[in-house]
Order: C-alpha cells, then sequence, then structure tokens
C-alpha cells in the first residue's frame, strides 16, 4: 500500500476507532458511524471488513466477545494512541486555519 | 424454454465493475445470478429487475477453504446489514445484490479496495499469470533450440499466442492498478476497470487455430496416429483433473479442512497425471510397434 499504513486515519478510520472506545458489535459500527456524523459519513459493509481485519492484525483493536456469528471488539492501548495522535493533528490542523483566517467562519 | 444457463466467465477477476454491469444487464433481461463458480456464471429466468450489483474480495479465500466458512460469513451479515444479499460464490470473488434504490457501496474507501483486490490476486490471478508467463517463456526458448520444422513452428506460434495473452492480463492490471491508486490518493475516487472481452474473444480465437495447426502439424511430422494418441491423453487427463476438482468441491462443501482437501486433491492429481502418461505411453509404444 503506497500510503504508510495508518500514519494517518481517513475520516472512516478514525470514526471506526472511536465507535470502539466502548465495547462494540462490528455489525453495530455501520449504524453508529452515520449516527455520530448526522449521515455525513458513511462506512460500506466490505471497507469495514476489511478495515476491522487489518486493525486486529496490527494489534489496534482486540476481538472481546463471540456470540454465535456476532463479534465484539475493543480499542487496545495502541489504538487508543493512535486515536490521540490524530485528534492532536487534527487540532494543530484547525490552530494553523484559525491564525491565518481567525475564528469566524 | 430453459429456465437456467451457463455463461463462461470472460472477464478479468479484477473487472468488479465490469462483472457488476454484466450482471446487472442479464437481471434487466430477465437473468438472474444464482451461482459463480470455476466453470462461469449460473442464471435463472426471473422477471425483469432492475437491481444493483457489486462485487468484492475475500483474499483469505483458497480454493480448497471449505464453504461456507467465518469469514465469508462475516462479510456476509455485514452486507446483509445494508441490504446486499449474497450469491453462492466459490472463488475470492464475492457477488451481492441490493434492491434499494440507493445503496450505500460495499467499498468506501478506494484505496483498502485496491489493496483487498491486490491481496486477492496474489493467490490467484497473478499467481497464475506469472506461472503461465515463465512456461510459455520456457517453452519457447527450448523450442528455439529444437531443429526447425514445421511442427516447432506451430509449436512457437502456440506458445506466442499464450504469452502475449498472460502478459497483456498482467500489464492491463498493473496499468489500471497505477491509475487507480493515482485517483484513490488524489481524490478518493474509484476507477472503473475494464476486461477488454473483445480482445481476449480474438485472443481466444488465435489460441484455437494455433493448437488446431500444431496437431495436423505434428500429424505430418509423426504420423496421424501418435496424435490421436496425444489427443487422447490430453482429453483424458483434463476428465480426470476434472473428476479431482468436482471431489475437492465435494470435499469443501462438507467441511473438510483446507489442509486436507489441498493434500488430498494435489496427491489425486499427481496420480491421475502418472496414469495418463502411462496409459498414453503405453499406447504409444503399441502403436509404433
Amino acid at each position: 500500500m503506497p500510503r504508510e499504513k495508518f500514519q494517518t486515519l481517513t475520516e472512516q478510520m478514525f470514526y471506526v476507532l472511536l465507535c470502539l472506545r466502548n465495547e462494540c458489535y462490528g455489525l453495530d459500527i455501520l449504524d453508529k458511524v452515520p449516527a455520530m456524523t448526522n449521515n455525513r459519513v458513511n462506512v460500506g459493509s466490505g471497507t469495514l471488513y476489511n478495515l476491522l481485519e487489518q486493525f486486529l492484525e496490527l494489534g489496534i483493536i482486540r476481538e472481546t466477545k463471540v456470540e454465535g456469528r456476532r463479534r465484539s471488539y475493543i480499542l487496545t492501548t495502541k489504538g487508543k494512541e493512535m486515536l490521540e495522535k490524530e485528534y492532536a493533528r487534527l487540532c494543530a490542523q484547525v490552530a494553523d486555519y484559525r491564525n491565518i483566517f481567525g475564528t469566524e467562519g | 424454454m430453459k429456465d437456467t444457463k451457463r455463461r463462461l466467465f470472460r472477464f478479468s477477476l479484477y473487472d468488479r465493475t465490469g462483472i457488476a454491469e454484466y450482471l446487472v444487464n442479464q437481471a434487466k433481461n430477465g437473468w438472474m445470478i444464482e451461482k459463480i463458480d470455476n466453470y462461469g456464471f449460473k442464471f435463472r429466468k426471473t422477471e425483469p429487475k432492475k437491481l444493483s450489483f457489486a462485487i468484492t474480495y475475500l483474499p483469505e479465500l483458497s480454493e480448497f477453504t471449505p464453504l461456507p466458512n467465518r469469514e465469508q460469513m462475516k462479510l456476509f451479515d455485514f452486507c446483509e446489514h445494508t441490504g446486499w444479499k449474497s450469491i453462492e460464490s466459490t472463488l475470492q470473488l464475492q457477488v451481492f445484490y441490493n434492491e434499494n434504490k440507493n445503496p450505500i457501496p460495499i467499498e468506501t474507501d478506494a484505496l483498502i479496495e485496491l489493496e483487498t483486490i491486490h491481496k486477492a490476486g496474489k493467490k490467484s490471478f497473478l499467481l497464475t499469470g506469472y506461472l503461465f508467463v515463465v512456461v510459455a517463456a520456457l517453452q519457447l526458448f527450448l523450442a528455439f533450440l529444437r531443429p526447425c520444422n514445421i511442427y516447432n513452428v506451430t509449436f512457437i506460434i502456440l506458445w506466442t499466442v499464450l504469452l502475449v495473452a498472460h502478459s497483456t492480463e498482467l500489464i492491463r492490471y498493473y496499468c489500471w492498478r497505477k491509475k487507480a491508486l493515482k485517483n484513490a490518493m488524489t481524490d478518493g475516487s474509484f476507477t472503473p476497470s475494464n476486461s477488454n472481452v473483445l480482445f481476449k474473444n480474438i485472443l481466444t480465437v488465435f489460441l484455437l487455430i494455433s493448437l488446431l495447426l500444431m496437431f495436423v502439424s505434428a500429424a505430418f511430422e509423426f504420423g496421424a496416429l501418435i496424435v490421436i494418441n496425444i489427443i487422447l491423453g490430453v482429453l483424458l487427463l483434463l476428465l480426470s483433473v476434472s473428476g479431482v476438482l468436482y471431489i475437492s468441491g465435494v470435499m469443501r462443501s462438507s467441511g473438510i479442512s483446507e489442509n486436507t482437501n489441498r493434500a488430498i486433491t494435489i496427491t489425486l492429481i499427481i496420480f491421475a497425471t502418472i496414469i495418463t502418461i502411462t496409459i498414453t505411453t503405453v499406447l504409444g509404444i503399441l502403436l509404433i510397434i
């Protein structure tokens, strides 16, 4: 993959990880993300499937429960650190914007 | 009137837009996809319907993975949640349809989709593509070392067509991937894919003609009986390999583990090849005597 993996998070990755701050079923993320963003962001089912696989593989999230075919996940310390780093990056961007344009608009 | 039909798979495996468009048109004409496997598509006659189709990939699946399995079920559950229903597939390529007018796409991140296709490709079409290119190049190299005769010329033509077919498929994939990666990184957009079915059909015609030419020239060089013997041998091998693949398919749906299935299938294929070669050789010796 040309983009260095998860050095910066896409919007979809960011919201999937936000959903996993507390234990959550994979399936519920599909509803939580649009609800959280007022339908601005949707995560496709194939994209979510692959993201969860990759997050698990890299130890960003962990599986907590398996109930039949339903699986729940939660962020690991590494995942929390990634989210914090992304938050800091976004805040820095907002601060830079404000330095140029002020707080209006 | 028949209520089912079979169609060969004429698409590049990575051509998810081409395959989806084809299935949309078939459904519009009253043919609903029922199954996709190594032999191609199976359709069932229905009422003409306007449906959305989407193709996605499961790189974890191999030719020997028991079906249905955990990964497939997990993907199916996610897709069903957004209205996408699955179609039976024995391949890495998974087909879904949706009756809603504007469904949420299955893939919403172009880079992740490209990575998944590439991962799946390494285990399927890229692997076989490279393998064919190497075998074809080796056959051509050996053919150029042999004395020049009409059979050798037709042999070279046949393997050149095969080399062109497989190398262009690989080149086309990498060109599309490069463009798709650029678009995904620039604005996150998805790049449509294309199988160039016309080019594939032309190559198939060339392949059949060169195969026919090779057999005719071999008949001139070595005698018709030997060629008939070789053709019988090839048919016998194809028949036995198809039989083994059928058994492998039964093992997949019976839940036999991937490793056991792989071991049994490979052993049976080696066994079938040895038997075929023995029969053909004995027949050949008898014909010469």
